[in-house]
């Protein structure tokens, strides 16, 4: 078996982390001879030298990368399906009536529309059209998604358990619906640790020009139970993009540079005392924040793109912090080899007047959303990352509220639900799975979430059931106990 | 020369064994009265209880290879200690000797059945058979024979290859660790594993291996559990298989639990698709089917790169990673090369052979550096966007013949570059977005090369 323990072992967190225990045992035998080695390790009980970590990883079977790179555009609040994607021209007739009970057989409601005398169907208010080569349909309100439709990998069929935003969001991050476990970039960092490492393997963007309806929070690109380096680091827009980077009024480079230096004497001492990981972290976050402060205003700085960028891209990508400023970013960054991209965009909550508050989201999103596929196509890039659009779930087939032609309020729905994939990896121009003519059940190749993030950690080149965490006496991993790789969809 | 004292304690710790019971049985043999060996019990003491010092200690280094359950190990080696200090008492405090032999005596049994229980296993003692020897059978030998044989049209070229991986990987696994329970003379739950017949007819709760369904394995399925798991095998106490074996298993049932030889056809570009047992397909010496000459063999597959090569390439900050399973293929990143040295790529020399994916974008180097590159035979896919090469290094990089992915998007290539690109043999995706190029030169290319794939940017959308 090809199985080479020597090679394995070659990740550069094991690495540190054999590094530390032998410069542990090196200071014990030194300091206190052999009889107190020996006491050493008699008290602390502990003889084999493996650690777990490595015995994973030793055994890892490493699958060959398709991806390098991974950006995600999380579409936050739950855009609908009905005036997106999946397109249900038999409810154009049906306005009002109320949804057939064989539909929805028995199937919970969210407290939000469980008192409602009926469940009104509300036919979707835009048109839809065939696009691309694939003559996939596309809704009115994506008409530039809709010119790069032979790019994507559309998934109709996406499922949750999860029937409120942030259980929901939670789950897609972590594999988890409660807080507390590591996020998905937070899982790749971890795997495959940071190809450039003048910045993190793991970058979150949040749109300033979404209307903000359902919160987000820091801990959805939380690094867990992980070690923190491997945590997501959000980039704010405007001139501070991580914040407490610069150097203090009064203090020039070389001063921080000295007591940088410092203070990481200190911690080592620390950290040859108790080993422990959270000292080194907090080292190599320092070190990492020192590098950072050339690197990031580098990448941050948009004023050197060329017009005809801020013209692919809308008239919003202009203006920093926006959907599009942050779409022209991610690309910046992926550019420099960053690992995982998280671009998050809210304001998909459509309970009330859906027609008015989706084109607004659909004019801020779409645009730049396949601008960005254009763009890393022509830059040789696609090949190389995976683009994932969507968001926690979707929309129900009945209004919410109040119901006319124009004007009506869709609430959660997590049985079926619209994603896409694009670039490495993934099929182009392909749609996958099938709903019903209510978009209510699927009816073909369901996937669940995490299905998708095995899928997802397969294209890295990662076996969802072998990247595993031991924290609390068990074994973690991002797919918990269930998760089917999507061959279907794979190149 | 640690772990070569650690591996004394089995012969020194039968020292303090006989000496101290010698000592206690004087003891007895002296009786109450007479007092005429008290000198001799008194040396029996003291060199049956240092010698148990130097047992302690290198037991203790023996238990530092980690080999053995843990659990058990912390009782013996305490009561191993315990029974040193005893034995120094009996030594030391003439007074109190007849209640410290006692103590003795059961703490040197107990410290002895713990150690046995280390070797020989939890049921060692009360176990009905005499004989525990795993049987090692050599005359399957001649089942491990490979052929690999190697068809040559033109470029690529193609191995036949024979295996078996339940003779190469699984048996010898089972061999050492299963057998001893479950084989021809012990059959525990009535199981056997010592050949593929009792393999799948499995034991008296029915079949171990399901062909293809883990979960229903539960030979397989067994391992995993807990160690303090009744049903974990190999028990508590024997030695464990390690993950890497598991993992072997693992693969095997997954892949179908075949007996059987299998013929692998492997096409010998580099993209090898590793199969279950690709450490055998490299051709050995002493395989007697038809030989490669030599430079094909090297060809097939470079030597895995070495991990000091991984360090060396880290401490220039060159970032190196491997392709796929194993370092057999590396892809090589500059991105963190901070400032950049054109002398840097002169380092990669030392990968030329493994060296598939490069990726020199954004980089301040120049034609005459592409030449260096030139060399690097089994590159597939090469980045030089954003970089000031011309069409000179075009011309440089037609040496390479597996070249299959190249990136000129933002050089100043022109339709020189294309006309010297359509004699690459093996291209299939070109990047010329801002370039010199032309439309008709591109048109003309496209006509030599209809099947490459050919990026040049033009994407505008249409204004609704």
């Amino acid at each position: 078996m090809g199985h080479e323990p020597d090679f394995k072992i070659n990740h550069p967190d094991f690495e540190a982390f054999n590094k530390r225990l032998e410069r542990r045992d090196f200071l014990k035998k030194t300091a206190g001879g052999f009889g107190a080695l020996a006491l050493g390790t008699l008290l602390s009980g502990s003889i084999s030298s493996k650690t777990f970590e490595q015995q994973i990883l030793e055994a890892l079977p490493t699958i060959a990368p398709k991806a390098k790179r991974v950006l995600y555009l999380f579409m936050s609040g739950g855009p609908s399906q009905f005036e997106t994607f999946d397109y249900k021209p038999m409810l154009s007739s049906m306005l009002g009536q109320g949804l057939p009970e064989s539909v929805r057989n028995g199937q919970r409601l969210t407290g939000m529309s469980a008192n409602q005398a009926i469940l009104p169907i509300a036919p979707s208010f835009c048109d839809f059209k065939q696009y691309g080569k694939s003559r996939t349909w596309v809704s009115d309100l994506l008409p530039y998604t809709a010119q790069v439709v032979d790019e994507l990998c559309i998934i109709k069929s996406m499922y949750t358990e999860q029937i409120n935003h942030d259980p929901a969001l939670t789950f897609f991050q972590t594999g988890h619906q409660l807080p507390g476990r590591p996020s998905i970039g937070s899982w790749l960092s971890y795997g495959l640790g940071s190809e450039n490492k003048n910045l993190p393997a793991f970058i979150v963007l949040v749109s300033k020009n979404a209307s903000r309806d359902q919160p987000l929070y820091a801990r959805l690109w939380g690094n867990g139970f992980l070690p923190s380096q491997h945590q997501g680091v959000q980039f704010r827009s405007g001139n501070d993009p991580v914040l407490f980077l610069n150097n203090p009024e009064g203090y020039d480079g070389k001063d921080r540079k000295e007591m940088l230096s410092y203070l990481t004497k200190l911690n080592e001492m620390q950290n040859d005392v108790w080993g422990d990981p959270e000292v080194e972290a907090r080292m190599s976050q320092y070190e990492l924040a020192f590098r950072m402060q050339t690197s990031v205003p580098d990448v941050m700085d948009t004023a050197n793109e060329p017009d005809e960028v801020f013209e692919l891209y809308g008239p919003d990508s202009r203006d920093k912090g926006t959907y599009a400023a942050n779409c022209i970013l991610a690309r910046k960054l992926l550019e420099k080899d960053v690992r995982f991209v998280q671009l998050y965009h809210q304001g998909w909550d459509h309970h009330g007047s859906l027609p008015q508050g989706i084109k607004q989201q659909c004019k801020q999103t779409d645009q730049p959303t396949a601008a960005l596929i254009m763009d890393l196509k022509r830059r040789g890039m696609l090949e190389d990352t995976l683009v994932i659009w969507g968001g926690e779930f979707g929309r129900t087939v009945y209004s919410q509220g109040k119901l006319d032609k124009e004007n009506y309020g869709r609430d959660h729905h997590p049985r079926c639900f619209t994603m896409w994939m694009a670039g490495a990896g993934v099929k182009p121009g392909i749609t996958y799975g099938a709903t019903d003519d209510f978009s209510y059940n699927i009816i073909k190749n369901p996937v669940h979430v995490h299905d998708f993030q095995a899928t997802l950690l397969d294209i890295m080149g990662l076996n969802h059931e072998q990247l595993v965490y031991k924290y609390q006496g068990r074994r973690f991993r991002l797919t918990d106990v269930s998760g089917t790789v999507i061959k279907d969809i794979l190149t | 020369m640690m772990q070569f004292i650690g591996h004394l304690h089995p012969v020194i710790v039968h020292l303090p064994i006989g000496i101290l019971l010698l000592g206690a049985f004087l003891m007895i043999y002296q009786g109450k009265h007479d007092n005429k060996y008290d000198q001799i019990i008194s040396l029996a003491f003291l060199l049956g209880s240092s010698s148990a010092v130097l047992a302690c200690i290198t037991g203790w280094l023996l238990a530092q290879s980690g080999e053995y359950d843990e659990v058990i190990l912390q009782k013996h080696q305490w009561i191993g200690i315990v029974t040193a200090i005893i034995g120094w008492s009996c030594y030391l405090i003439e007074k109190y000797r007849k209640i410290l032999v006692v103590v003795l005596v059961v703490l040197l049994i107990l410290a002895g059945h713990f150690g046995s229980t280390l070797t020989h296993g939890e049921n060692y003692l009360f176990s009905t058979n005499k004989k525990e020897e795993p049987v090692v059978e050599k005359k399957n030998d001649t089942t491990k024979k490979i052929t690999p044989q190697i068809i040559l049209n033109g470029k690529d070229s193609i191995s036949i290859v024979r295996s078996n991986i339940y003779k190469e990987e699984i048996k010898p696994l089972l061999q050492t660790r299963c057998i001893s329970c479950h084989g021809s003379l012990k059959q525990k739950g009535g199981l056997r594993l010592d050949n593929e017949s009792f393999i799948k007819k499995g034991g008296k709760n029915g079949l171990v291996l399901v062909a293809g369904d883990l979960s229903k394995s539960i030979m397989y399925t067994n391992m995993l559990l807990p160690l303090e798991d009744e049903k974990h095998m190999p028990p508590k106490g024997k030695h464990q298989l390690s993950a890497t074996e598991i993992a072997i298993i693992k693969k095997w049932i997954v892949n179908g639990a075949s007996f059987e030889d299998k013929v692998d056809t492997v096409k010998n570009t580099h993209k090898v698709i590793r199969t279950d047992s690709v450490a055998k397909m490299i051709p050995k010496k002493e395989d007697k089917g038809i030989q490669p000459a030599k430079s094909i063999a090297k060809t097939i597959m470079p030597n895995p790169v070495k991990k000091e090569v991984f360090e060396f390439f880290k401490n220039k900050n060159v970032l190196i990673t491997p392709t796929g399973e194993n370092a057999t293929y590396v892809m090589a990143n500059f991105v963190n090369d901070i400032p950049f040295n054109n002398n840097d790529i002169n380092d990669l020399k030392i990968i030329k052979e493994q060296l598939t994916v490069l990726k020199l974008s954004n980089l301040p180097i120049k034609d005459i550096d592409i030449k260096i590159i030139a060399d690097f035979k089994n590159i597939t896919k090469l980045n030089l966007e954003n970089t000031a090469i011309t069409d000179e290094s075009i011309t440089y990089l037609k040496q390479l013949p597996k070249l299959e992915q190249l990136n000129l998007y933002g050089t100043n290539i022109t339709d020189e570059s294309l006309k010297q690109l359509s004699l690459y043999k093996n291209l299939a995706v070109l990047y010329l977005w801002k370039t010199k190029v032309t439309q008709l030169g591109v048109e003309s290319f496209m006509k030599i090369k209809p099947n490459v794939k050919v990026e040049i940017g033009n994407f505008k959308f249409q204004q609704k």
